[in-house]
């Protein structure tokens, strides 16, 4: 086992760093295009997605209103489906009401 | 089902006995109503899964709601701001059954296993690229060995390249989303910045991989 590990050491010496393959550096640069001195993490976006899901289905002007949530929306594509899949469930419970 | 205002919930909720197991049956109804709209694009409600999945979720959203009544601020109303928290819940579930289905977390445990090599290929730059294009992509290929540190590196191979969830990355770096956000954010800042000092305009090293 000791081996094991002093081996493992070993190579990572001589490891080389990661290196971004070139279709990662141009999805980096393309980011730098709308990246801002501030933006929410995931948690503050997390914190303020309900209200702003909510001035969306009133038909208000939700991204000019809360415009750091939109552009985390447009960063992040894990918010992003978080976002869609809370818009889905509020439009179809909606529809739901009216049919129902 | 009562329809209850913000306050009736909350009130409800923080009571105990019947008044509460009466709220939390009706809010595990408004969750169940909701989620298939949101999992539906997901998995098939046919799959054995998706019942199962449901109901998992609810009762962890029941549980989470609970611990986390005092955070709710009435930003919203209470049962959009539980939707949301039954969506995390769910989605997380999902991506972390995705990549164990496909056995990535196999992969990604072995540090030194290269990525895919039609991945790691030089595929965005075309074989007519001039050598003014492919100098502008080393340079700025080199700019990002320097700007970048070994983390930030690794996270955007796994990001970007590999489509490892931000979740999923942030676990095998040891950390969490929202700092895994942070740590990209300033590598993204320190980039622009630095391209900016060497007066490289972003559009035209895009430019570069056409």
């Amino acid at each position: 086992m000791k081996f094991k590990e002093l081996f493992t050491r070993a190579r990572k010496l001589f490891k080389k760093d990661t290196e971004l393959p070139p279709k990662a550096v141009e999805m980096l640069i393309q980011r730098l295009l709308i990246t801002q001195d501030e933006e929410l993490d995931c948690g503050e976006f997390f914190k303020l997605i309900d209200e702003y899901v909510e001035h969306d289905l009133r038909g208000e002007d939700a991204a000019r209103l809360m415009p750091l949530v939109r552009h985390h929306i447009e960063m992040c594509r894990e918010c992003h489906e978080e976002y869609d899949a809370l818009m889905s469930i509020l439009e179809g419970l909606a529809w739901q009401q009216i049919e129902g | 089902m009562n329809r209850r205002t913000n306050t009736e919930w909350l009130s409800a909720l923080r009571t105990s006995g019947q008044a509460q197991e009466e709220a939390l049956e009706d809010l595990g109804v408004v969750i169940k109503s909701g989620l298939p709209y949101a999992l539906s694009r997901w998995l098939s409600p046919s799959d054995p899964q998706f019942n199962t999945l449901v109901d998992e979720t609810t009762q962890e959203t029941l549980l989470r709601v609970l611990d986390q009544l005092d955070s709710f601020e009435g930003r919203s109303q209470f049962t959009t701001w539980v939707h949301k928290i039954a969506i995390r819940i769910a989605l997380t579930e999902l991506r972390r059954k995705r990549w164990r289905d496909s056995s990535l977390d196999e992969i990604m445990d072995d540090e030194d296993r290269p990525a895919p090599q039609h991945l790691m290929a030089d595929s965005t730059i075309s074989p007519e690229a001039t050598t003014e294009q492919t100098d502008m992509v080393s340079h700025v290929q080199r700019i990002i060995q320097d700007e970048l540190t070994e983390k930030q590196r690794k996270a955007l191979v796994m990001l970007f390249i590999q489509g490892i969830s931000m979740d999923d990355t942030a676990r095998k770096l040891k950390t969490n989303r929202n700092a895994l956000y942070k740590l990209i954010h300033d590598a993204r800042l320190n980039l622009k910045r630095r391209l900016a000092l060497e007066g490289l305009p972003i559009e035209d090293i895009l430019a570069s991989f056409q």
